[in-house]
């Protein structure tokens, strides 16, 4: 449970130092006289198509990002646990069929649909709309882990001895928690750059957060349609992207291995 | 035989439930579905026509049979954005999509194969093979953007536009789908074929004088073939996703720009049919993959 704290205390601390340091940069200042300036010493990574310095958006948009995914973080893992652990309590009847029903439905079928059918109802999905919307489609694979991790529980020694010893269920399942849940967060963190990936697809889409707000999708999706009058806009932007994603990717292995190594 | 009867009727229950999810959204929840199409300026007639259109002052469990029952009948109703049915417009778009990421799947599974082939038999390549594993490491989405973007600036005299009488400037897109896909089924298969080779099986076949190819086909890849095919299902899905993103780079007409489009006119009707129509799809997959199962592995 500490290792969870800390993880998202960390991911909380570096998208705020990440927002901060794009507003001092100024993502929002619109210099018509400089629309799609190539990098410059006053612009490091140049201008984009309303001259706001590229470099603020960047890292404003990575900031953003990474806060919206505590978001999706959140409502995943509440939803995976609840409904694991309910599936895993009564293994074998309704409740777990039910589940286990809605776990394969969600991972055969591709969940950009379902995400892009939800968001197109609200006129202006804002950011914290469009992350809840991720989390309520990725529960699926932590719920999964969490229910297999309940079962194992479930007919283990340790049950039989509580349950001896006269606690109560309650107490029972309540000091499950933390051999549960750590499975499925670890998977969740798998799914970081997942996560990120489709907010970037979203909003390439067109469904993202509306134009003066930064975000990767939409600075991806004008530097590809001007990949050859601006190159640096699409370089600078999927670099970022493909950046933030690996080292996400290979902090996540980090903490599975330490996992199995405890 | 009656796991066959199982699955197909799972995957029908599993359509229904994708169906009832689709009713909701459009049907239910927003208050007033014909209100949020036409926005909040609209007058109340035009508000109250398209609402008799589209059925929506029957009472909820007619609304639900009805519609039910004209999917079975293959009827979504018209694109109100575009006025031609929906079934139309999706299965024209679809031809296009699925196209590419059949394409890209064969690739993914061919170059596949002849890689870890050449790994078993020249074991010096195995390291190189590695590399497979940083391509997964990047989403799909960000590996083909990558390559497109890196692609376009090697070799500018490639088309990065489709051309609908020029088939060849498929080949493109298809290869940078095909990217992670490939990585991807080349980790998978290079894992279960190292666990299997240290399986006393094949260490026995080997002993026995077989051939190190038949070893190969025999032992190895049938040993693996579940993982294999999981694998590939799961990939599905990601192909899939990349082909919605690279048809929007290379202006390809597939249900990419059309699942824009009208998520941006809030064109319900289509979306339903597109959701409704590729869960299907996926879902028909998954139906038949889990019955092959049974017939690699009687253990399962």
């Amino acid at each position: 449970m500490k290792k969870i704290g800390i993880i998202i205390i960390s991911i909380a601390l570096l998208s705020a130092t990440l927002t901060e340091i794009g507003n001092k940069l100024n993502p929002y200042e619109i210099n018509l006289n400089a629309i799609y300036s190539p990098p410059s010493p006053e612009f490091p990574l140049g201008t984009d198509e309303l001259g706001r310095n590229l470099l603020a958006r960047l890292i404003y948009a990575v900031g953003l990002s990474l806060k919206g995914s505590l978001i999706t973080l959140t409502t995943a893992l509440t939803i995976a646990y609840i409904s694991g652990t309910i599936a895993g309590f009564f293994h074998e009847k309704a409740p777990d069929k039910i589940v286990t029903f809605l776990i394969t439905l969600f991972l055969t079928t591709p969940p950009i649909l379902f995400i892009v059918s939800l968001l197109s109802i609200f006129t202006e999905p804002g950011i914290s709309k469009i992350y809840l919307a991720i989390g309520l489609f990725i529960w699926p694979q932590p719920a999964r882990l969490v229910r297999a991790e309940t079962i194992q529980l479930k007919n283990s020694t340790l049950t039989l001895s509580m349950k001896a010893l006269g606690f109560p269920t309650t107490t029972i399942y309540k000091n499950f928690i933390p051999l549960t849940i750590y499975p499925a967060f670890v998977s969740l963190i798998y799914s970081l750059p997942e996560i990120i990936t489709i907010d970037a697809a979203l909003s390439f889409f067109g469904l993202g957060p509306q134009p003066p707000t930064p975000s990767l999708g939409k600075i991806i999706l004008n530097g590809i349609l001007n990949l050859n009058s601006a190159p640096w806009l699409a370089i600078s932007s999927i670099s970022t992207l493909a950046f933030l994603t690996t080292s996400i990717y290979l902090i996540s292995k980090k903490i599975k291995k330490g996992r199995e190594n405890a | 035989m009656k796991k066959i009867l199982i699955n197909t009727i799972n995957g029908l229950i599993q359509l229904i439930a994708v169906f009832t999810f689709t009713f909701i959204l459009f049907n239910i929840a927003p208050g007033n579905p014909a209100r949020i199409i036409l926005g909040p300026s609209a007058p109340e007639s035009a508000v109250k026509e398209l609402e008799k259109e589209l059925n929506l002052d029957k009472p909820l469990h007619i609304q639900f049979i009805t519609e039910l029952s004209s999917i079975f009948k293959l009827n979504f109703g018209k694109s109100l954005q575009l006025e031609k049915p929906v079934i139309k417009l999706v299965l024209n778009r679809a031809k296009l999509t699925f196209t590419l990421v059949i394409i890209a799947l064969a690739l993914a599974i061919s170059i596949s194969y002849i890689l870890n082939l050449l790994g078993y038999l020249y074991p010096q390549i195995k390291p190189a093979l590695n590399i497979s594993k940083a391509g997964v490491a990047l989403p799909a989405f960000v590996l083909s953007i990558l390559s497109a973007v890196f692609i376009s600036f090697a070799f500018p005299q490639l088309p990065m536009h489709y051309a609908p009488e020029n088939p060849k400037t498929l080949i493109l897109p298809s290869l940078i789908i095909s990217l992670y896909p490939t990585a991807m089924m080349t980790e998978i298969t290079l894992t279960k074929i190292n666990q299997n080779m240290q399986s006393t099986l094949f260490k026995s076949t080997l002993a026995l004088g077989i051939s190190k190819l038949r070893a190969f086909h025999n032992v190895l890849l049938e040993t693996s073939l579940v993982s294999i095919i999981a694998g590939w299902i799961n990939i599905l899905t990601v192909a899939f996703f990349s082909t919605l993103v690279i048809e929007i780079i290379f202006s390809i007409p597939g249900i990419g720009p059309l699942l824009v489009t009208a998520t941006l006119q809030k064109d319900f009707p289509l979306l339903k049919g597109i959701v409704i129509l590729n869960s299907a799809f996926f879902i028909f997959i998954n139906m038949i993959a889990d019955s092959i199962y049974k017939f690699i592995d009687p253990r399962l």
